[in-house]
């Protein structure tokens, strides 16, 4: 059996595996924030695009998944605009370049898919939300994480610059990505 | 003085004049020759000027991997300034670097781009550029020491200067980028 190493994250976690031994798997594809992802949809539980209203230009935040990255929580997502599902082999997906891998690895951002004259950016919550969790960002009030600077900035809340250590363990958190378009919330009571 | 004497100093006169001539046909023909050999023997380089953030920068043609026709840069979310992006090279996906962040000058914010990819050992990248200027071949001697004034992240990616079209021109020191962009 071929093996190939991968070097999943910056921890020195490696895996070896049959180059084949994953594909192919389903994707599914939405945009956010002016970005193109695509998520394994193994990891989508719900999908609920009852928000969307097709009848106004504003497309931000209409569709909601509820994801389970296999971290023993589930966590709502709220995206711009689901795309597709799409099955994937290794033909499809391309590592970073070398000199981006490792900022986009910090964000769960493991691959890129070009298609359709677009890169798809393939993000896994598994990594993502551990490595939000991680990491200390402006809180608000309402326990929102401000994660990227134009929310920061744009935030009103006087309080946004306490951190993350105030928050109580037991408390719903929710994170702010990619210009405000992604919202995660974790949502165990009663999603599913 | 006997016309005797005149005589023999005449005749000295004209033997050191035909030895000066002789020596002086030597030296022009070795100058020549030296010459000569000088201009076959230097080491010529190949270097690729090109503008960026409306700055003339230069870099060994030998880093040079092609110029793109301009295309569009996909953005990725959370990477550093200098790092804009994206960029799809025939199905291979690179990234691509503005080096103003790190020299200076403006790059002006548009749909699509020129490339210049280089690549030096197991670095490669695309380098956001105005235009290329010119590429040309010089004597590696032409290439100066950078200048003793740079600052910053410039003396750290400017290797040497040469002078293009009566200007200055700083050598991007692909090395070295390569260095200071990887994490």
């Amino acid at each position: 059996m071929r093996e190939n190493r991968f070097n999943i994250t910056d921890n020195n976690y490696h895996v070896n595996v049959d180059e084949d031994f994953f594909f192919p798997f389903n994707i599914l594809l939405f945009s956010a924030g002016g970005f193109f992802f695509g998520i394994y949809s193994s990891q989508v539980k719900t999908v609920d695009a009852s928000n969307y209203d097709k009848g106004t230009t504003n497309r931000l935040l209409k569709t909601e998944l509820i994801i389970s990255p296999s971290d023993g929580h589930k966590y709502r997502v709220q995206i711009g605009v689901i795309e597709d599902i799409i099955s994937v082999t290794k033909n499809d997906i391309a590592a970073f370049p070398a000199i981006i891998e490792p900022w986009a690895i910090k964000w769960g951002m493991w691959a890129v898919m070009p298609r359709n004259n677009r890169i798809y950016i393939l993000l896994d919550f598994k990594y993502l939300i551990a490595s939000l969790s991680e990491k200390n960002f402006p809180l608000c009030n309402d326990n929102s994480y401000m994660v990227d600077k134009e929310s920061a900035l744009s935030c009103n809340d006087n309080s946004c610059m306490s951190y993350k250590e105030s928050v109580p363990p037991n408390k719903k958190l929710q994170y702010t990505l990619f210009n405000g378009e992604l919202i995660i919330t974790q949502s165990d009571v009663n999603d599913s | 003085m006997s016309s005797q004497d005149n005589t023999t100093q005449t005749s000295q006169n004209k033997a050191d004049n035909e030895i000066n001539s002789k020596a002086i046909l030597a030296a022009v023909r070795s100058s020549i020759n030296n010459r000569g050999v000088v201009d076959v023997e230097e080491e010529q380089v190949k270097l690729v000027i090109f503008r960026a953030g409306g700055n003339l920068y230069a870099s060994y043609g030998s880093d040079v991997r092609e110029i793109l026709p301009s295309r569009e840069i996909y953005p990725v979310p959370f990477l550093p300034e200098y790092l804009p992006g994206l960029i799809n090279v025939r199905g291979d996906i690179e990234s691509a670097l503005d080096i103003c962040f790190f020299l200076g000058g403006k790059r002006d914010v548009q749909d699509r781009v020129l490339i210049m990819m280089v690549k030096r050992e197991g670095f490669s990248s695309g380098i956001i550029v105005d235009n290329i200027e010119d590429v040309v071949d010089i004597p590696l001697s032409a290439v100066k020491p950078a200048l003793s004034t740079l600052s910053g992240a410039a003396k750290e990616l400017i290797s040497g200067t040469i002078e293009f079209s009566d200007m200055t021109v700083a050598l991007l020191d692909i090395e070295k980028l390569a260095s200071k962009v990887s994490v």
